[in-house]
């Protein structure tokens, strides 16, 4: 199955959850997007995620000075992306518990 | 920092290629959405993650993809290496063609091309006779004569047939040649301005036109018999003996009818001399019947003319003499 249709629909809360455990900065974001799992992440479809959810309110964004190289603007979660979290979670446990009966349940006939 | 100084250049580089794909955005929200994109890459570099366009791909597909996950519309993609002024005329044409009705438009647009293959096929014909000073057929206003009409006629039906097979070929596998194809379309249907005067112009035709074969010179009026700069509106012809004739037919030296008054633009009260397979227009004078009757009042109307005796021998016109 292709992974990035899945990423598509579900980046919006990784990234939120990401964000809501600790601020972070784009690429500091997309490494620990990778480092949980999410390995095929694109680096453009993270920023743009980050950006949007920034212009939405679900962010909040920050500078802070870098000691190496440019500054780095770093982004926190707002209340508004603490809800949106919340409602994805539950949306997302639904579906997945959903997703994996019905799949297992398929495997165990013998596909 | 890093100790390879060409990362920074190839990161500048790269960043720059994706504002290109971004220039249709607003110039602070191209910076924002650059600026966290240049901080990201140089950080990556210096990690050592390998040349950029092998990890990120082409920086148009990182735009397209940045674009769609922030929520932008998307532009149409933008060749790399354009002046700024093209790149904004391409994102303003990305935007238009993107627009439901223009969507919809070239949609229609489609459908209707074979009608304009015919019709482009007719133009590009029109267009050569035009430029060549051919003149058009009487009888055909439409048509341009090539010596004659008949092949003016087989002109545009091979023009047709190259034009349609042009199009489909186009359709099928794509124009080898958009730009040109473009210029060309668009030259044909500027075409279509001279070349509606012109068959307006010949359907307009009144008369007689003894220019049929050599074009006019432009100044000189072109249609209609003119006698001295005057306009003939009726022809009066008298015997030697001072008889005033009726339905004299009138050729020119070219065997075609002297006609003065358009057939299209009949009177209908003209009286029409008529053989048995058509109508003729070039018998003189022209008489008019009363309004709603089939009777001339006065048959031998005629200007005031004084007619002295001929003093001229008649020619003879018999063969053996």
């Amino acid at each position: 199955m292709d992974r990035s249709q899945l990423l598509r629909g579900t980046l919006d809360a990784a990234t939120l959850a990401v964000v809501t455990e600790q601020d972070g900065y784009g690429y500091d974001v997309l490494r620990r997007l990778r480092a949980a799992g999410l390995s095929d992440v694109g680096d453009a479809s993270v920023y743009g995620t980050l950006r949007r959810l920034y212009k939405a309110g679900a962010l909040t964004s920050y500078v802070m000075p870098s000691d190496e190289g440019p500054h780095r603007r770093y982004y926190g979660i707002t209340d508004l992306g603490r809800d949106q979290l919340v409602e994805a979670r539950a949306a997302w446990l639904e579906f997945s518990r959903a997703m994996t009966s019905l799949l297992q349940s398929k495997a165990e006939v013998g596909l | 920092m890093s100790s390879k100084p060409s990362i920074p250049g190839e990161v500048e580089e790269y960043v720059a290629a994706v504002r290109r794909a971004l220039t249709d955005l607003p110039r602070a929200e191209q910076d924002d959405l650059l600026a966290e994109v240049e901080a990201s890459l140089l950080e990556a570099a210096e990690e050592g993650a390998g040349p950029i366009g092998a990890r990120l791909g082409a920086p148009e597909q990182f735009a397209a993809e940045l674009r769609a996950a922030a929520g932008l519309h998307e532009s149409a993609p933008s060749a790399p290496r354009e002046s700024d002024l093209g790149r904004r005329l391409r994102a303003t044409r990305g935007r238009i063609l993107a627009h439901p009705a223009v969507v919809a438009l070239r949609r229609l647009g489609r459908e209707l091309a074979p009608t304009w293959w015919v019709l482009r096929a007719y133009l590009a014909v029109g267009a050569i006779a035009w430029a060549l000073g051919y003149t058009w057929s009487l009888r055909l206003p439409i048509v341009p004569r090539f010596g004659s009409a008949k092949a003016g006629l087989a002109a545009i039906g091979v023009a047709v047939v190259v034009s349609v097979w042009l199009g489909l070929a186009s359709r099928r596998h794509g124009s080898r040649f958009p730009r040109l194809a473009a210029v060309a379309n668009t030259a044909l249907l500027l075409a279509a301005i001279p070349i509606v005067a012109q068959v307006a112009d010949t359907s307009r035709y009144d008369s007689l036109v003894a220019l049929a074969y050599t074009p006019a010179p432009a100044s000189q009026p072109t249609s209609g018999l003119f006698n001295d700069g005057v306009r003939v509106a009726n022809i009066y012809p008298y015997s030697r003996d001072g008889r005033l004739l009726h339905d004299v037919r009138l050729y020119d030296s070219y065997a075609r009818p002297i006609e003065i008054v358009s057939s299209r633009k009949l009177d209908p009260n003209r009286r029409v001399v008529v053989t048995k397979r058509r109508r003729l227009f070039n018998t003189f004078p022209i008489r008019y019947y009363e309004s709603g009757t089939r009777l001339v009042a006065q048959p031998n109307a005629a200007p005031y003319v004084k007619l002295p005796p001929v003093l001229t021998p008649r020619l003879s016109t018999t063969k053996n003499k």
